[in-house]
């Protein structure tokens, strides 16, 4: 085949017809980008001369991505969550916003309600005998370096098995499980007592991973921990630290990891004195800096679905 | 003295405790049972009439115990069971079985005649011609059961003195007769035999038919405790025998499902072992490295955007452990296994599989993959785990029902056996 007709007149007709382009009534913004992602993919079917069998397979495949609720997974592996990201950060470039800890991508397992603690929690509720007492801790500047009291600081990260608590299909973990939200004091600080958390992936014979299998790329992503923090006179930070010495640190197949935010890890004694049961623990310090509001508003505010319990 | 309500039997019922178990296994024998309660109890013979209403049933009773005990009328009267002892007999007088009038007192009583009589009197006016179809039903049902169990039931036909002359009885006789065939036919009046009685006038005692009556009960009740003894043996022989069956039959089906339940465990167990080794035989090949592992270097911030040799093994390894665990998800799919047990699911559809609840999400390396698929121990593990699941899935769930199911009945089907107490002893 190998034919040409996406320029002709009727293809363009067509599409203009597709996404009512010139019809009066309807969501103007939708129509256009209806018209761009629909003319795309008409001319991607044209220039990499698509067959029919290879066009219904992509169909189905969304069908299949749909039905494993793995859109938003995807989304994070075709870079889209990153792309947003470094959108936001350009805008702040471009606002003169500088400084402040790096945002990077929420990821779909965040879940509203954990029970709010002041300045301390301890967040494992389920044995986990494969994964090592970890602290985390630091304080909640603003840009002048001050500490900010008051700040909701929401922490939620995965087990050994890269499984998060409310999305645990063995069923072993309780509510909350590594999930926390600590409110800073007057000196901005927070702590938390948790286990270790794994690199994870993809469910390996789900939709994500078999459409990476035909790009030759793994789904997996360095061990990390998932970070709200929010505050009355600042912008959230929506962020994540990565854990040092993963192996994946700079091969995360959502591309979430940013240099800032990669704190050192430190091997500690004295366990029981800041309140682990062990005497080994591993020991972070994750400071936090907000950026301000930009004219008196938060503009980086995510309105998606979000799993409360 | 017939309406006094002392003489008023409730209804007999298979005693529920006794023969709860029974009971259980055969609902359909409920009266056998309660039968066999009576002849545990049972003392005197017990005699009832039986019959259609205004057929002079009662009256008959009357002149058999020479006396008055039970009420005569010409309108439907005896709507009870109403008993009388009389020379070392059990009398038993019953409602008429006219189905179009009977209540449920009529039901209950009928019911209790049946199960406690050793002797039937069927009872027909002579007067009516011929037996009409309700009559020879039951009659037919009687004989039935006389030959089965050796509860004897006399005909009578009563009223012998309303007929016209001896040539209109001999009519009605031959008549009935030969809508019974075989039967023995007995002819009665009740009032010739009262007038002889009271008149003293012994050959119309004799015309009566009642002498000739006694003499035909007599002989029945000498064979009354033979009788007992036979039905007993019979119904208890019959009730384990049917047991037996009852019990082989759950034998046979649950040693089936067990056979069942063993097979399809043993066609997974070697069908997802044989797929493992092929799994752990590919997977010996991927892992297969010299030198240093360069999938646990990290790489540097200046390479995020970059191929490295290191991001290109670890997506060798990530691609050939996603093939092998598509594959085992092909394997589980065809056992009914892929999907997670409900009480598992969560809010993430991406994994509610049993392939994630298993393998988990956490990144595999060279040396986790070589511990998974090239080890035997890491292989059995795998195995159990999904060996688990297995017996998770819905259709095993079914089946351990039915094996549940089935052993019950048959566990019933004992009980009600060890219930039944020897043939001799009812
Ligand atoms: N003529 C005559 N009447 C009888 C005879 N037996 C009963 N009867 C009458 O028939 C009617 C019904 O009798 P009964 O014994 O109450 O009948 P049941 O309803 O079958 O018990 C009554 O009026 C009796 O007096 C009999 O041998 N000869
Ligand atoms: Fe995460
Ligand atoms: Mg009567």
């Amino acid at each position: 085949m190998g034919v040409k007709i996406f320029n002709g007149k009727d293809v363009q007709d067509f599409l203009r017809i597709i996404a009512n382009l010139d019809g009066a009534s309807g969501n103007e913004r939708a129509k256009q980008v209806v018209h761009r992602i629909v003319s795309d993919l008409f001319k991607t079917i044209e220039d990499f001369d698509l067959t029919p069998d290879e066009v219904w397979l992509g169909i189905n495949y969304l069908n299949k991505l749909g039905s494993e609720g793995e859109a938003a997974l995807l989304a994070a592996g075709i870079g889209l969550e990153h792309y947003i990201d470094m959108r936001l950060d350009a805008e702040d470039a471009e606002l003169g916003i500088t400084g402040g800890t790096p945002r990077t991508i929420e990821g779909p397992l965040y879940v509203a309600g954990a029970p709010e603690q002041k300045s301390k929690a301890r967040l494992d509720k389920n044995p986990d005998p494969d994964a090592g007492p970890l602290r985390i801790h630091g304080r909640v500047t603003g840009p002048d370096g001050a500490p900010v009291a008051d700040a909701l600081v929401e922490v939620w990260h995965s087990d050994s098995k890269g499984f998060y608590s409310h999305f645990d299909p063995t069923g072993r973990q309780s509510e909350f499980n590594l999930r926390g939200a600590i409110r800073t004091g007057a000196d901005g600080r927070y702590e938390v007592l948790t286990r270790m958390p794994a690199s994870y992936g993809c469910p390996p014979s789900g939709a994500t991973q078999t459409l990476l299998n035909q790009l030759n790329r793994h789904g997996n992503r360095p061990a990390h921990v998932h970070f709200f923090v929010t505050t009355d006179s600042f912008r959230k930070l929506t962020t994540q630290f990565n854990i040092e010495g993963d192996p994946l640190i700079w091969d995360d197949f959502a591309f979430a990891t940013r240099e800032g935010l990669i704190p050192h890890v430190v091997e500690r004694t004295g366990g029981q004195a800041v309140g682990f049961e062990e005497d080994g623990y591993r020991d972070i310090e994750f400071n936090i800096e907000l950026t301000p509001k930009v004219a008196g508003k938060d503009n980086q505010i995510v309105e998606r679905a979000r799993a409360a319990a | 003295m017939p309406e006094d309500s002392s003489l008023r039997q409730p209804a007999t019922r298979a005693h529920p405790a006794r023969w709860r178990d029974v009971l259980y296994v055969l609902p359909q024998r409920e009266g056998d049972l309660a039968r066999l309660d009576e002849l545990a109890v049972a003392d005197a013979p017990v005699v009832t009439v039986i019959g259609k209403y205004n057929h002079g049933k009662s009256r008959l009773l009357n002149e058999l115990i020479r006396r008055d005990a039970f009420a005569v009328a010409d309108r439907r009267q005896t709507v009870h069971l109403a008993e009388c002892r009389h020379a070392g007999v059990r009398w038993l007088d019953a409602p008429g079985l006219d189905a179009d009038v009977a209540g449920e007192d009529d039901r209950h009583a009928l019911r209790a005649v049946w199960l406690a009589s050793d002797i039937r009197l069927f009872v027909h006016a002579a007067r009516e011609g011929e037996l009409d179809a309700v009559e020879r039903a039951l009659l037919e049902a009687l004989r039935a059961d006389s030959r089965r169990t050796r509860r004897e039931t006399l005909i009578v036909v009563t009223q012998a003195d309303q007929m016209e002359d001896d040539d209109a009885l001999g009519r009605v006789m031959s008549a009935i007769a030969d809508q019974v065939p075989g039967a023995g036919l007995l002819v009665v009046s009740s009032t010739r035999h009262r007038r002889g009685l009271e008149d003293g006038k012994t050959l119309l005692i004799q015309r009566s038919g009642i002498p000739e009556l006694e003499r035909a009960l007599a002989d029945a009740l000498a064979r009354v405790p033979a009788a007992r003894a036979h039905e007993a043996r019979l119904l208890l022989g019959e009730m384990r025998a049917e047991l037996e069956t009852v019990r082989r039959a759950e034998a046979e089906t649950l040693s089936s499902l067990r056979q069942q339940q063993a097979a399809q465990r043993h066609v997974f167990d070697d069908g997802l072992e044989t797929l493992l080794a092929a799994i752990g035989r590919d997977m010996e090949v991927v892992v297969a490295l010299a030198g240093p592992d360069l999938a646990l270097v990290a790489d540097t911030g200046r390479e995020r955007y970059a191929t490295t040799a290191a991001k290109l093994e670890r997506a060798h390894i990530q691609v050939a452990y996603s093939r092998a665990c598509i594959h085992l998800d092909g394997f589980l799919a065809g056992h009914g296994v892929s999907g997670l047990p409900r009480e598992q699911q969560t809010a993430a559809g991406s994994l509610n599989t049993v392939m994630v609840a298993v393998m988990g999400v956490s990144v595999k390396f060279r040396a986790d993959l070589h511990r998974m698929f090239c080890e035997a121990p890491g292989r059995a593990r795998l195995q159990a785990a999904f060996a688990h699941y297995f017996e998770l899935s819905r259709s095993r769930a079914a089946l351990r029902d039915r094996i549940t199911e089935s052993s019950v009945a048959l566990d019933a089907a004992d009980r009600a056996l060890a219930a039944l107490p020897p043939d001799t002893a009812p």
